[in-house]
């Protein structure tokens, strides 16, 4: 097992070689990128001054608090960006057959597609969001005690797992339609809306949806919660950061199985 | 070695309709055409052996290899390849293969070609010494030597291809499938490629089975022969058997000395007719070489005579005719 685990991080570590020597083959691409960089860190942070307008105090949680939540929302975002972003081509690589060379390789197919390219946009992600979860938590005077911060550490995971398993189930259904894209502008503008206000503001049935049917809700607004001794509507049994991890893990294991059925109905398009 | 029973597919594809009224149309109703890929086929093909396998356009030989290799999963039937599934134990069979796709690349394509088949000794485990003694032997045989630090995207297509086939074999496969390799070749590097999978056929011995649409190939490589037509296997067999199944003509050249009118010989046509010079068609049903030979040779005086099979792209031809395919 340890033998196998040490193999892909190996394999991967030579992706993300193989994957910057391509990006390097195109400097003037590469240029681009470095300009958007600091634009992505001014989007960020007009989004930060657009939120200080706007909420005082919003159902209860002060401006601190929801740049808290948001910063910590956007780090589990940026993460996804980087390991999951691939998911978002399924409904490409079904069209152009690219699965075929993954189904011949003796390693995991989800592991070859979410590696063989590593996106370098969701490090310009993680810059803005650390800064506005790092203002969140002066706000407010956060304790960085060892049980917070592995608290934390929890929720980073656990997050990025929960919008990671959206983008893989989200994905998988090009195996069967072909294509995906307008259903992940939706899930993702969703996770957006859902991740930047806490969840109590929205009715009830909407708060249901997404604490029990789509499970977004754990992501940060019920952690978070937790963290900042917020009162929710729905109230759950034990440290709502562990499940944030255990949901992360569950949702994550049951899209793999949506890709996993997926890819047997594959029919490899062309000759 | 490998072993394939009973094997079926089929494809559901969608009905269309060219113009835009009809694309209106297909949002809210579609159509399903069932296109049976595969119907039943069965073969067994042992260690060692050169297997071509043939067919027009759709025939159903990349489903095969796709089913073969464990990309696709088949609807019903029984495939072993060196006591695994593919679909199944995927992991373990992929391990023992090496796949050629001749319009699909498996390497990076803006890095230099040494540098993916450093990720392929990576990805199958291959042991650093049995990697160096691949690749040396590899590089020189396919004369890779030139091109190999340069990105793929430089390279042409026959320089390409040997590239892409050098990687599918580097984890040192028991079976190598070949789904045309020399689609697209000029006539040197399509010679190079055959004496390549010839060589490493007889060295190392490595069962071939190649999907292909030229005939030069299937002669230069292959002893047994596969044809299939719409999903279901023609003809399984040695193509000198088939030759001479369906190949019972024959063409005769002859040269002679002077002008002289050419006797009208049974079971012959003429082909051509020059001074000195003439073609026959000689239908070996009705008479044999010799007896043609022979007559000519009462009337003229012969300096040279070819006699000649005829090509195998003619065959082929009949052959799909026959079936209707």
């Amino acid at each position: 097992m340890i033998k196998k685990i040490l193999h892909h991080l190996d394999v991967g570590c030579l992706y993300l070689k193989l994957t910057l020597q391509s990006q390097m083959e195109y400097p003037m691409f590469l240029f681009s990128w470095i300009i958007s960089n600091p634009m992505q860190f001014l989007v960020g942070a007009w989004t930060l001054k657009a939120l200080i307008d706007q909420f005082q105090t919003i159902n209860g949680w002060n401006f601190g608090q929801v740049a808290f939540l948001y910063g910590l929302g956007s780090i589990t975002h940026g993460l996804s960006i980087i390991f999951f972003i691939q998911t978002w081509g399924i409904g490409w690589a079904v069209t152009e057959g690219g699965f075929g060379r993954y189904l011949l390789r003796p390693l995991n197919v989800f592991f070859q597609f979410a590696f063989s390219y590593f996106n370098m946009i969701g490090i310009t992600d993680l810059i803005p969001a650390t800064i506005v979860f790092a203002y969140g938590c002066i706000q407010i005077s956060f304790q960085w005690t060892l049980i917070n911060t592995f608290k934390i550490l929890l929720v980073i995971i656990g997050g990025t797992l929960i919008r990671g398993a959206v983008y893989i189930a989200v994905g998988s259904i090009a195996f069967w339609t072909k294509r995906s894209g307008s259903l992940i502008t939706i899930s993702l503008t969703l996770m957006e809306k859902n991740v930047m206000y806490p969840v109590s503001i929205y009715p009830t049935i909407i708060q249901f949806i997404f604490t029990f049917c789509v499970p977004l809700a754990f992501i940060c607004f019920y952690p978070v919660s937790e963290l900042l001794g917020m009162n929710t509507y729905f109230t759950f049994p034990g440290s709502l950061c562990v499940w944030t991890l255990g949901i992360g893990i569950l949702v994550y294991f049951m899209s793999m199985m949506v890709f996993k059925k997926g890819l047997k109905h594959y029919d490899s398009s062309g000759s | 070695m490998i072993t394939v029973e009973g094997l079926s597919k089929t494809f559901m594809v969608p009905k269309r309709t060219a113009g835009f009224k009809a694309a209106v149309k297909s949002l809210f109703y579609r159509e399903y055409t069932e296109i049976q890929a595969l119907d039943d086929v069965s073969f067994k093909i042992d260690e060692g052996e050169i297997v071509g396998y043939i067919g027009p356009n759709g025939a159903g030989k990349s489903t095969t290899i796709k089913v073969m290799s464990g990309i696709l999963v088949p609807d019903k039937g029984i495939c072993r390849i060196m006591n695994h599934t593919p679909w199944k134990e995927r992991v373990l069979h992929v391990k023992n293969i090496g796949v050629v796709f001749g319009q699909r690349s498996q390497l990076w394509w803006d890095v230099p070609v040494v540098d993916s088949f450093e990720l392929l000794k990576d990805i199958y485990n291959i042991p650093y010494d049995e990697y160096k003694k691949n690749v040396d032997m590899l590089v020189e045989t396919l004369d890779l030597s030139n091109f190999i630090n340069s990105p793929v995207r430089q390279l042409s297509l026959g320089q390409r291809m040997r590239c892409e086939i050098a990687a599918s074999l580097l984890h040192s496969p028991k079976i190598l499938f070949l789904d045309e390799p020399t689609i697209g070749l000029d006539a040197v590097s399509k010679i190079a490629v055959r004496q390549f999978i010839k060589s490493i056929n007889k060295e190392k011995k490595v069962t071939v089975i190649l999907t292909t649409h030229d005939m030069n190939d299937i002669e230069a490589l292959a002893e047994r022969i596969l044809l299939i037509g719409k999903g279901k296997i023609l003809y399984d067999g040695s193509l000198n058997k088939l030759r001479s199944r369906f190949g019972t003509n024959k063409t005769i050249t002859v040269e002679f000395m002077e002008n002289s009118t050419l006797p009208e010989i049974q079971g012959t046509k003429i082909l051509s007719w020059l001074p000195q010079r003439a073609s026959l068609y000689i239908d070996t049903q009705e008479i044999s070489v010799s007896e043609v030979i022979s007559a000519l040779a009462e009337q003229l005086e012969l300096s040279d005579v070819t006699v000649e099979n005829p090509p195998i792209e003619e065959i082929i031809v009949q052959l799909y005719k026959e079936y209707e395919i």
